[in-house]
């Protein structure tokens, strides 16, 4: 046994002097048949395939299966210049063999990425030797193990979504292993990242590994995780290179920085995780207001920063947030947008409201917001917008006025019209019997009892 | 000068001219500007009501039904300049009777009504064509849809009405834009459903609108005072005489007077 090891060391050494030169990107599958094997690790080889070219043996009148290996697939695999033994470095010339051949030894030349592996959040089921445990082969493949670069490879952009779903979405699985999302295909592909990976085959759209890692996945509460709040951002920045720099210079980003609060929004927290929208559409735009409403309505979160929550109500109760509820509610989409929080507040650029200078010089730069929409408004028109204020003396007096003015005249008048009606049926409630009787001896065409009998009569006939 | 019309149908009622048919063809117009500026504008107030997004989603979306929404409140302010302009020459020609205008009469009447409610006076005031309830309504309408029109106008120019207006006026008039208009529906549904249908006296509806004519033994009941101006040959004393006197078969002319 000791004897294969150090043969396998000695073969990898080999084998790695003689890719040096090309490299692994060069390592097409038509080229990698033609690499030159080292002579005895083709004979090593071809002395395992003795038996392994075949599906069953005869032993005696017993006929045994074979596990089957595919030469020509193994040799068009980036390991093609391998002996079996340099993988299966537990085999020995004991036959049959038992199930330890089973174990092949990546981690012998690939230390990097094994060692990571054993850290992930895999790692538990890899302990536990759980069968469920996704080994390197679950990911990679195993005999036809090819380059990233290959299209025909597991790891190959466009299908790692496919490669780790097989697990992921495997809900016999999921539910053994508490693992919280059960459907995560089904929500990438319904997000931004998922429809340029899935429905364009743009390789530079985010797949699982380029946000959750290869070989170190580790849960998002892990402070080393590429998903953890506090490195979202840059994650996410990886790609989005100029959005993650107006993030750390906004409001949100420096607070976030200065304190790793989870009250400060990451890219996610707006955003959503596998179910990215797309930000450019009207439906997004008329929910926008929402996002912004989770933080920014919560009574709680805005106290710690002394923000008042009125944002979202004072917006909603204005001509532009009532138009972009009823957007949101299903009465139709804009023709042409209107304005919500970001229009004026920014997006991965919000800055904290600039309230210096007097009035004037507010309302002046209030004023070149609304202009972004209504171009030719005069600076009178900034005060059509309270500034989130509520109306109330001194601010916006007049709107205070009018809102205080049908407050008390609008119960005033209904309680006068009301009280005047109810005497009128007091007065009239003998009419009112009589009414009644009157109009049932209509309906059924009886004559009228009463003295005033002509006058029934002759109110028989209908007026023409 | 054009007086009131005067009728006498085959089962020898006589009716009396309410309405023309100018007025008539007003009242069609009124309701229909109002149902359909009521249907796009409240979802539009309660914008947090599951129904709002349901009308709205039913007319075609927030924009259609503000598109109609404002054509409805054009055709209406139209009205409302045309009905005005010609109160105003009418007035100027002296040739129309202001039987809407609310005069001090009004007052006592509405006082008396409230005593004959309360059982202090044992009968009401006897009104004129329109009793001051109407006129109440009539100027309600009036001015309620100036109101409606000119913050209805701001709202829908904003930016020019600030070249002229203080901002803060359009933030004030989409206030009171929405308030005027439940205050409008509060007295439409409440009074005006009440005096034209539920109320027993004319229940199950007052059908003068309609017909342009009223009864002259109705006119004679609740309008006693237009009553007499139209047949002064109705003496007290006849009060309630079988037939009245003046109307000669087919369509009469009264005296009616310019004032």
């Amino acid at each position: 046994m000791t004897g294969s090891r150090r043969r396998a060391a000695a073969a990898s050494l080999l084998v790695a002097a003689s890719l040096a030169p090309g490299g692994p990107a060069q390592a097409e599958p038509e080229r990698a048949a033609a690499i030159v094997t080292p002579a005895w690790a083709q004979q090593a080889r071809e002395r395992c395939m003795l038996c392994h070219s075949e599906t069953s043996m005869q032993s005696g009148t017993e006929a045994i299966p074979v596990p089957h290996v595919d030469d020509h697939e193994l040799l068009a695999s980036e390991h093609g210049g391998l002996a079996c033994v340099e993988c299966h470095v537990l085999a020995t010339d004991t036959l049959p063999h038992g199930p330890e051949v089973r174990a092949v030894a990546c981690g012998d030349c690939h230390e990097h990425e094994a060692g990571e592996h054993a850290e992930s959040v895999h790692r538990d089921a890899l302990f536990e030797e759980s069968p469920d445990a996704p080994r390197c082969q679950s990911c990679h493949g195993g005999h036809a193990i090819a380059d990233g670069t290959n299209p025909a490879s597991k790891v190959y952009p466009l299908n790692v979504a496919q490669t780790c779903v097989a697990c992921h979405e495997d809900q016999a699985l999921v539910n053994k292993h508490g693992i919280s999302i059960a459907n995560p295909l089904e929500q990438f592909a319904s997000g931004v990242h998922g429809r340029g990976m899935i429905d364009s085959g743009l390789l530079v759209s985010a797949t699982c590994n380029d946000c959750h890692g290869s070989h170190l996945i580790l849960p998002r509460e892990d402070a080393r995780s590429q998903i953890n709040a506090a490195n979202v951002s840059e994650t996410c920045g990886t790609c989005h290179v100029a959005l993650q720099a107006r993030y750390e210079q906004s409001v949100h980003g420096t607070a976030r920085m200065e304190d790793d609060s989870d009250d400060v929004p990451v890219c996610v927290d707006c955003h959503g995780m596998h179910e990215i929208q797309d930000t450019s559409g009207p439906e997004f735009h008329a929910r926008e207001h929402d996002i912004c409403a989770r933080c920014h309505g919560d009574a709680e979160r805005m106290t710690r920063y002394g923000l008042s929550t009125n944002v979202l109500n004072s917006y909603l109760d204005d001509f532009h947030g009532r138009s972009n509820r009823l957007y949101a509610a299903g009465a139709g989409l804009p023709s042409r947008p209107i304005a919500s929080c970001p229009d004026c507040h920014g997006v991965h650029d919000i800055q904290p409201f600039d309230g210096t200078g007097d009035a004037a010089a507010v309302r002046a730069r209030v004023v070149t917001l609304c202009r972004r929409c209504h171009e030719t408004v005069p600076d009178a028109f900034a005060d059509a917008w309270l500034s989130h204020y509520e109306p109330a003396v001194g601010k916006a007096t007049l709107v205070w006025a009018v809102k205080l003015g049908y407050s008390v005249l609008i119960p005033m008048i209904m309680a006068a019209l009301l009280l005047h009606i109810f005497l009128n049926l007091v007065m009239l409630r003998g009419h009112l019997a009589r009414g009644a009787e009157g109009l049932l001896r209509r309906l059924l065409r009886l004559p009228a009892p009463h003295p005033e009998a002509p006058r029934a009569t002759e109110a028989d006939g209908s007026v023409t | 000068m054009k007086g009131t019309r005067i009728y006498r149908d085959e089962s020898g009622r006589t009716l009396v001219e309410r309405f023309t048919s100018v007025r008539r063809l007003e009242h069609a117009l009124v309701v229909v500007t109002f149902a359909v500026l009521l249907v796009t504008g409240f979802p539009q107030k309660f914008y947090d009501s599951s129904w709002a997004s349901f009308v709205l989603s039913a007319l075609g979306g927030l924009d259609r039904a503000r598109a109609l929404h404002r054509i409805a409140g054009v055709l209406f302010a139209g009205h409302a300049a045309v009905h005005l302009s010609a109160i105003v020459i009418g007035m100027l020609r002296r040739k129309l009777r202001l039987s809407l205008v609310p005069t001090s009469r009004d007052l006592e009447d509405a006082w008396n009504t409230l005593l004959f409610y309360l059982g202090v006076r044992d009968r009401g005031p006897d009104y004129g064509k329109f009793d001051y309830r109407q006129k109440f309504e009539y100027f309600g309408i009036v001015l309620g849809g100036l109101v409606m029109i000119a913050t209805g106008l701001i709202l829908m120019y904003p930016g020019l009405a600030t070249l002229a207006l203080p901002g803060q006026l359009v933030a004030a008039s989409r206030v009171m834009h929405s308030n005027e208009a439940l205050l409008a529906l509060s007295v439409l549904t409440v009074w005006h459903l009440y005096d034209c249908i539920f109320s027993p006296e004319v229940f199950p509806l007052d059908r003068s609108i309609f017909t342009g004519f009223i009864e002259a033994r109705e006119l004679e009941e609740r309008y006693r005072r237009e009553y007499l101006r139209l047949f002064p040959e109705a003496a007290p004393p006849e009060r309630g005489a079988a037939s009245p006197p003046a109307a000669k078969d087919g369509i009469a002319r009264s005296h009616g007077s310019g004032t």
